[in-house]
């Protein structure tokens, strides 16, 4: 009888779980959909009509994001508090995709990274554990180090627009980030996320250079390079 | 009852390997096409329009008659290898005609047979069903051959066309970036090797753009008589 009821217990447990699950995953999911959209939209810069309207398409991607607070805050109803990691991995993903297209709007915005703190606060979520649902600080590095593949690709595509100038401004911020992230000493995953910002900035000197040697490089910009 | 069933399917199966086969073909014939004179070009379009009708007429209506009242899902997998390299031959020939890509109603529109006049034997519509599954697939495999086509419109010189199917491709990364994440491994394949031909793509442009910008410092004197030594210069590239 005492067996019966042991796997009793447990079977309710499990049912429950079940359920919770349930909800979070559509939470994400709807999450999920919200940042495909953004995506879908900063694709459209490496087009060669995109690289020119580039403001445009952030204040496209700024409607977007708009909407993301209360997907989290959606999200954050159900995950029981303290379970936050529990259901982590469920939303990991999408949160990386969600703060790598933050930095890169802030980025071809005002051609700087933005903060931890900000990111967090653009996305409606806090940035310490004891004040509720937060935005990991790995996952917030995870995403800035994704932006760099996207980075080098719009290098490129920006030659091929006719943009001879970006290239240049894209490896001194490549450069920032590698110098500031080699203070990090980066492990497991995010250290195969620096080696792909290694690559990346091999890519984009090499874009540089490609251009300085054909004497492309611009005027104003013979100074600082 | 089951032997029958399973003649059917083998029969169905066979069918759908033999256009797989004609559609390479018609891909092949269609990938000749960069580099050779505007008159070369038109017959190699049509030769290749008429293999699709042959295609459709004969072989995907053996399959629709095969099909007919039968639950086509029975039979999906027998064909759906046949099917996916026919939307991507008809594809790419759309895309070489009108510089689009096909929509999945007039792909469907093509494997329905029996609303023309001409067949009066048919009461029923035939048809081959098409799910828009098979049709993405067919999709995701154009690029790949799109990467080929722009890849070899560089070594003839077309530099116009290159640019153009980067930015069609890019789009379609768009496109399919916007489908989010699917469960389906044949898919998720298949988006790796169109990302890395979208790249290869794009490096060719790259290149080709930085390659532009040198000729006119070799020859200053000439700029305006450049577009013909243009064409000459590419061939060495």
């Amino acid at each position: 009888m005492d067996i019966v009821a042991a796997f009793s217990t447990y079977g309710s447990c499990v049912e429950r779980e079940a359920e919770l699950r349930e909800g979070v995953q559509g939470a994400v999911k709807d999450l999920e959909k919200t940042s495909y959209a953004i995506s879908t939209t900063l694709e459209k810069i490496h087009n060669t009509q995109g690289i020119q309207n580039i403001d445009a398409i952030c204040t496209e991607c700024h409607q977007e994001l708009t909407k993301v607070p209360a997907l989290y805050q959606a999200l954050q109803e159900k995950v029981p508090p303290g379970e936050f990691y529990r259901y982590h991995h469920n939303f990991r993903g999408t949160t990386h995709r969600l703060v790598a297209a933050t930095c890169l709007i802030t980025y071809l915005e005002e051609n700087r990274l933005p903060m931890h703190e900000e990111v967090a606060k653009s996305l409606g979520l806090c940035t310490h554990r004891d004040q509720g649902f937060h935005l990991d600080l790995e996952d917030y590095l995870q995403g800035t180090l994704s932006i760099s593949h996207e980075l080098s690709r719009l290098a490129i595509n920006s030659v091929t627009a006719g943009d001879y100038s970006r290239p240049f401004q894209i490896r001194q911020f490549l450069r920032d980030l590698h110098a500031a992230y080699s203070l990090l000493f980066p492990k497991n995953e995010l250290r195969k996320k620096f080696d792909e910002l290694k690559y990346s900035l091999k890519k984009t000197e090499e874009v540089v250079y490609n251009l300085s040697l054909r004497g492309l490089k611009p005027q104003e910009m013979e100074t600082s390079g | 009852m089951l032997d029958e069933k399973n003649d059917k399917y083998e029969r169905i199966y066979k069918t759908s390997r033999d256009i797989t086969v004609r559609s390479k073909r018609v891909i092949f014939t269609l990938h000749r096409i960069p580099g050779v004179t505007e008159e070369v070009k038109e017959s190699l379009m049509s030769s290749a329009a008429n293999e699709l009708r042959d295609i459709e007429q004969t072989l995907m209506k053996h399959i629709a008659m095969e099909l007919r009242d039968e639950d086509p899902h029975q039979f999906v997998y027998a064909y759906t290898s046949g099917i996916q390299e026919y939307i991507e031959a008809l594809s790419f020939h759309y895309f070489l005609m009108t510089g689009t890509i096909i929509s999945h109603n007039d792909a469907q529109k093509k494997v329905t047979f029996g609303n023309g006049k001409e067949d009066h034997a048919d009461v029923v519509p035939l048809s081959v069903l098409l799910q828009p599954k098979e049709y993405i697939l067919g999709i995701a495999d154009l690029t790949g051959e799109l990467m080929r086509f722009c890849i070899k419109c560089v070594s003839t010189g077309d530099f116009d066309k290159c640019y153009k199917i980067c930015d069609i491709l890019k789009t379609m990364h768009g496109g399919f970036l916007s489908l989010g994440y699917i469960p389906a491994k044949e898919l998720y394949h298949k988006m790796m090797v169109f990302k890395s031909s979208l790249h290869k793509v794009e490096e060719a442009c790259y290149s080709l753009q930085l390659r532009k910008s040198e000729v006119p410092a070799e020859m200053l004197s000439d700029v305006f008589a450049m577009y013909d030594a243009d064409e000459n210069h590419a061939h060495f590239m």
